[in-house]
């Protein structure tokens, strides 16, 4: 009896300690968990206001580059430094940086002449390259078929998209490069009078894969692209990015241009 | 819990002891005695170490809850500001000190500078940066940067 109990409080202390030592680990892995989730949160929101510094400072660029005769403006793309450690890169795909302006689009017997296109990064990365063209329409009346492409006074297609339900038959162009400066789409031409058309949509295919699609008749004062941002804290994973579809309004650009949908989405810009 | 029952088992054995011992030899029971003192005296030195580096520790997470209240107030209040930056007229934009800023114990330091253009150009764009301090403090607890551009218009 009296050796059983033989280091009884000394055994019930080790258990103590290994009970309150398991307690202590629990608290403070909790503990580390909730201050990384508190770092988390922080840097999160740094980050969403790095990416739109890196939006506004864009439609600074383009804004102060804009001349209407040679250029709508254009933006830089890439890393940029706000403050120490906390950065914010610029990209988008080719159809986020295709401009198309259908300001002064119009339809003459078989054409429709006046679209302008331009890259609206001034960066040579990412390129903005038209790789193919699929163009739809409605007209009442005739039928007709699409059978040229001229783009900046080279005729780029030619053969028949007889269909006109959207999206429209391709147009396999030899490959338009585009650059901060706009050119003309020349026209597009069909096969007779477009008489009776109310709508003509051209969707465009880019090389990288992306695709854009326009309504380019009638006119409208439009002239749009997208800017996309990803804010960041050197040392940290941790992203937020911001995309905004910009519409120049060439006609009234100074005083109606304006963003015209901005929301986060939940992909890093990694180049250029 | 463990303690709570430890302690009056030991008081007992403790009384219970002298009784115990006199149907027994004088070595049993001085081996009896001395290993329980020394065991208590183990007990408490063991316990003792453990239990330093368990309270400093505990200490901290103590302080740690605050600090982290604190840095979760500031930030909330410098994205207020900021928020609050976003929708005022671009020409309002401006530097301030905020003492108690909106009522709460935080001081908010809003600094503006030109990083393109300048007042007077037709475009600019302005960076903001806000820091906020605990009132009474010089240390920041959160600080939140960006940029500003004139005539950024939203369709809300």
């Amino acid at each position: 009896m009296i050796k059983k109990q033989k280091g009884l409080a000394l055994i019930a202390a080790i258990m103590l300690i290994v009970f309150v030592s398991i307690a202590v680990l629990r608290v403070t892995t909790f503990i580390v968990q909730w201050f990384n989730q508190l770092n988390t949160d922080q840097i999160s929101a740094k980050c969403l206001y790095l990416a739109q510094a890196g939006i506004h400072d864009a439609i600074y660029e383009v804004r102060s580059t804009y001349n209407g005769t040679t250029t709508f403006g254009s933006f830089t793309t890439g890393l940029s430094t706000v403050d120490v450690n906390e950065t914010y890169r610029r990209g988008g795909t080719a159809a986020d940086l295709l401009m198309v302006d259908t300001s002064a689009t119009s339809l003459s017997s078989a054409d429709i002449l006046g679209i302008r296109l331009q890259k609206a990064t001034s960066s040579a990365l990412p390129a903005v390259t038209i790789a193919s063209m699929n163009v739809c329409w409605t007209k009442s009346g005739t039928a007709r078929n699409l059978t040229s492409i001229v783009i900046n006074g080279t005729t780029v297609w030619t053969g028949t998209v007889a269909s006109s339900a959207c999206p429209g038959g391709n147009a396999n162009i030899t490959d338009v490069v585009l650059s901060s400066n706009f050119i003309p789409v020349t026209r597009l031409r069909w096969s007779g009078a477009m008489a009776g058309t109310t709508n003509v949509t051209v969707q465009f295919n880019m090389l990288d894969g992306s695709t854009k699609s326009v309504v380019v008749y009638p006119a409208s004062n439009n002239c749009l692209f997208t800017v996309k941002s990803t804010g960041k804290v050197s040392g940290f994973n941790i992203y937020r990015t911001m995309q905004a579809f910009y519409n120049l309004m060439p006609t009234t650009y100074a005083t109606t241009s304006r963003i015209n949908d901005y929301d986060e989405i939940n992909t890093e810009i990694t180049s250029p | 819990m463990i303690m709570m029952r430890l302690i009056p088992k030991l008081l007992r054995r403790s009384l219970r002891a002298p009784a115990r011992l006199e149907n027994s030899t004088i070595k049993a029971r001085n081996c009896l005695m001395g290993f329980t003192l020394i065991e208590l005296i183990m007990t408490i030195v063991v316990v003792g170490i453990v239990a330093i580096p368990i309270s400093i520790t505990l200490s901290k997470h103590v302080q740690s809850v605050f600090i982290s209240q604190d840095i979760t107030m500031a930030t909330n209040l410098a994205r207020a500001d900021l928020e609050q930056m976003n929708n005022t007229a671009y020409a309002s934009i401006v530097s301030a000190t905020l003492n108690n800023y909106q009522g709460y114990n935080y001081n908010l330091t809003r600094t503006v500078a030109f990083v393109n253009g300048t007042a007077l150009t037709a475009e600019s764009t302005v960076k903001v940066t806000d820091q906020v301090t605990a009132s009474g403090s010089a240390t920041v607890l959160a600080k939140l940067v960006t940029y500003i551009s004139k005539n950024i218009r939203y369709p809300f």
